[in-house]
């Protein structure tokens, strides 16, 4: 895992300090050292987290004649074996390292490479002859890339905080971005919340040359026609899952010079996935949890019993409100997005906990709801459907209830607010039913913009999502379309970004998710979808195929969804001062995105409340107080004075110009 | 779709409910809920019957027929 950066351009060779700069805003991704090479018209830069070949595996890594030159955030898991076929088409190699695999499988296969790759990564190769860049970003979006397309040439990096260390570069906030965020919960790709700025979508490549820029899809999520697919035995899908979680894994956790822990959240997916590497490795386990003051958010029994079954070294770190509120902006600087949870603060800090013991890598459980039919939204789609049906059954009401076993202590409020709720947008021919009440109760966000940000989104009306779903989807399960959605949404967007990658390289670790292995998803979408959902049982197979290695107690527990406190985290107690500052009126209105009026409201409401709000108003807070801190980092500030004067050392310098290497004493 | 997987899938269900400890008439629910969205059927409000979908030999008989008639 690394930072990569990068500019192309038609005209004169941009000068190093630029690179320099773009690498020092990269440090926290690769504080073991970093490389840039120079050649006409063209800066590629790395900064290393050193995972595979220590030693060799140094960027930017050329094939043999020196014509096509690589930089490379992630990790190709299948590595070895694509290195051995390689070889035996006569390819030869100077390390030992995943990075010089990809070198020699464009040489060997040109595009059709990143379908044989089997790993997260955001990858920019350097054509020398054809003087041609070409990115590509993995298929599920684990591994970020954004890019600045300007009059002469293009700037590409992991962060948009190294791209912004290039004058030249405007700063805005993109208000179509914002709109997709305050109804999507995060933009979709290739929009960033930054005006200028995109970001190569998930499972595509880019090409730019002779100013020219493309972009098209290597790899599609896809699903077969309902009642078509390739097996419909409860059996044979079990060991199916069960063999390709195991082989994910194995190579997640083995694929490494350097130890691996993993994450244990207290559910079933990293409890499956740390039972897997105990069961199916010989290392010891480190395994590391976050847990939380507030028991309405804690975990932590479930956390210690899967610890104690598995033996494993276990760490925990204790989350209070005042924790949240003070490394927010922190966050938001990682995040580089407005987010309407506060729950990426967490992570935040159990990561540093996994730097500060020691490790670089931890295998964790994300993707697991989304490929699996984890998530509450595709129960209550379930429901949903079910009452639209007969929206005239008297005896249909009290399905809520099994969505929410709480509703039975109300039970003559429960289903009529759940009515209220689910039962809007009830139309079973529209393709995003599933999602409708999320997109329109996060709406509600919109209430708070200012008349200007109103005014400039009503000439750019936010576009329908499900526009967007493939042609073939009107053939697939309903819960095969919702996952879709969420695939496109929400996974790459938020639950990788936010919480994942940007968390997780804060403190330079890095995130490896065996439930995203290509197989794993391949195999995943292929299934029936009661073998995901079946009824309201979410991750039926999940469950079925490890009941060996997972308790009962934890496969059959209530899904609790990960969450943290919210606006009680800033408001329960004093407001932190960065919060008073950002929500002052002279900072709302210099953003110009929301009301300052009614943001005034919602901080005396909040304050009244001691934070304790109702969803919507949990939204609005995290929302604003995330946006303004976006602004004020990046907008109103410069955040190149946020970096660090010089990229990590050692450095390693690639002149092509004069066809010389330097280390890093000309790096300053 | 054939009887014999209609079996198939009620012998699935029989693992997936295992666990279940609702009241009566929510297993009901639960079980009309699989069976809507599983065989693709709509059943009516005389049909969300605790006493026929809570009866694994009822239940049977019932997707067969409604199945049959589709």
């Amino acid at each position: 895992m690394c930072g990569v950066c990068g500019i192309v351009t038609d005209g004169p060779t941009p000068d190093r300090s630029l690179i320099t700069s773009m690498m020092a805003q990269l440090s926290h991704r690769g504080p073991d050292g970093s490389g840039y090479l120079v050649d006409r018209g063209a800066i590629l830069g790395q900064t290393r987290l050193a995972i595979i070949d220590t030693v060799g595996g140094v960027q930017p890594l050329s094939n043999e004649d020196g014509t096509i030159w690589v930089v490379f955030n992630g990790e190709i898991f299948n590595y070895l074996e694509l290195a051995r076929e390689l070889k035996r088409s006569g390819h030869h190699f100077r390390t030992a390292s995943d990075t010089e695999v990809i070198v020699h499988a464009w040489e060997e296969w040109g595009e059709d490479c990143f379908n044989r790759f089997n790993g997260q990564w955001a990858i920019a190769l350097w054509d020398r002859i054809h003087r041609r860049l070409i990115m590509s970003r993995d298929r599920l979006g684990v591994r970020p890339l954004y890019y600045h397309l300007g009059p002469d040439g293009i700037t590409f990096a992991s962060e948009v905080k190294a791209i912004f260390t290039n004058p030249a570069v405007p700063r805005r906030l993109d208000p179509v971005g914002l709109d997709q965020i305050f109804t999507y919960w995060s933009t979709v790709a290739p929009v960033t919340p930054f005006e200028g700025i995109q970001q190569i979508p998930p499972g595509h490549l880019a090409s730019y040359a002779d100013g020219e820029f493309s972009v098209r899809p290597y790899w599609q999520i896809s699903f077969p026609e309902r009642g078509r697919e390739a097996s419909q035995d409860l059996e044979e899908n079990a060991a199916g899952l069960r063999e390709r979680l195991i082989e994910a894994t194995r190579l997640r956790f083995e694929r490494s010079d350097v130890p691996v822990g993993a994450y244990l959240s207290g559910g079933l997916d990293s409890s499956v996935t740390t039972a897997i590497i105990r069961n199916f490795t010989d290392a010891p386990v480190d395994t590391f949890s976050v847990r939380f003051q507030d028991a309405e958010f804690d975990e932590g029994y479930f956390q210690r019993l899967m610890a104690k079954r598995l033996d494993t070294r276990h760490q925990e770190i204790v989350v209070a409100p005042g924790d949240i509120a003070d490394i927010f902006p922190e966050v938001v600087w990682h995040a580089e997005s407005p987010i309407l949870r506060s729950a990426p603060a967490p992570l935040f800090l159990l990561s540093r906990l996994v730097h500060q013991s020691g490790y670089k890598v931890v295998v964790t459980g994300e993707g697991a709801d989304e490929m699996l039919g984890g998530y509450d939204i595709f129960r209550e789609a379930r429901v949903r459907g079910f009452w639209a049906r007969d929206r005239n059954s008297a005896l249909r009401d009290r399905a809520a209830e099994l969505l929410y076993p709480w509703m039975a202590r109300n039970p003559t409020q429960a289903p009529a607010f759940a009515r209220s709720f689910f039962g809007m947008a009830l139309d079973p021919a529209d393709p995003a039913m599933s999602h409708r009440p999320r997109w329109n109760s996060t709406g509600a966000l919109h209430s708070l913009l200012s008349s200007s940000m109103r005014a400039r989104l009503e000439t750019e009306p936010l576009t329908d999502f499900a526009e967007a779903l493939p042609p073939d989807s009107k053939s697939w399960d309903p819960l095969a379309r919702a996952q879709w959605l969420e695939m496109v949404t929400l996974l790459p967007g938020y639950i990788l970004a936010s919480q994942g990658d940007r968390m997780l390289m804060a403190n330079s670790v890095e995130g490896r998710f065996p439930f995203l292995d290509h197989n794993v998803v391949t195999f995943a979408n292929s299934l029936p979808a009661r073998h995901k959902l079946f009824g309201l049982d979410e991750k039926f197979l999940l469950k079925y195929a490890f009941a060996d290695l997972v308790p009962d107690e934890i496969r059959y527990r209530p899904k609790q969804p990960y969450r943290a406190p919210d606006a009680a985290s800033f408001f329960a107690k004093r407001p932190p001062e960065w919060l008073q500052e950002s929500l002052s009126t002279e900072a709302v209105l210099a953003a110009g995105v929301f009301d300052p009026r009614q943001v005034t409201g919602l901080v005396q409401k909040a304050r009244q409340r001691a934070g304790r709000l109702g969803n919507t108003d949990n939204m609005r807070v995290l929302a604003v107080a995330s946006t303004q801190l976006l602004h004020r980092q990046f907008i109103a500030d410069d955040p190149a004075r946020n970096a660090a004067e010089f990229p990590p050392q050692p450095v390693h310098i690639f002149d092509l110009i004069h066809k010389e290497r330097h280390s890093d004493d000309e790096a300053h | 779709m054939t009887i014999a997987e209609i079996d198939r899938i009620l012998r699935e269900f029989t693992i997936a409910t295992s666990s279940t400890t609702e009241d009566l008439e929510l297993q009901a629910l639960r079980t009309a809920i699989f069976v809507e969205d599983t065989f693709g059927l709509t059943l009516t409000d005389n049909e969300l019957d605790a006493s026929l979908l809570n009866d694994s030999v009822m239940l049977r008989a019932l997707v067969i027929k409604m199945v049959g008639d589709q």
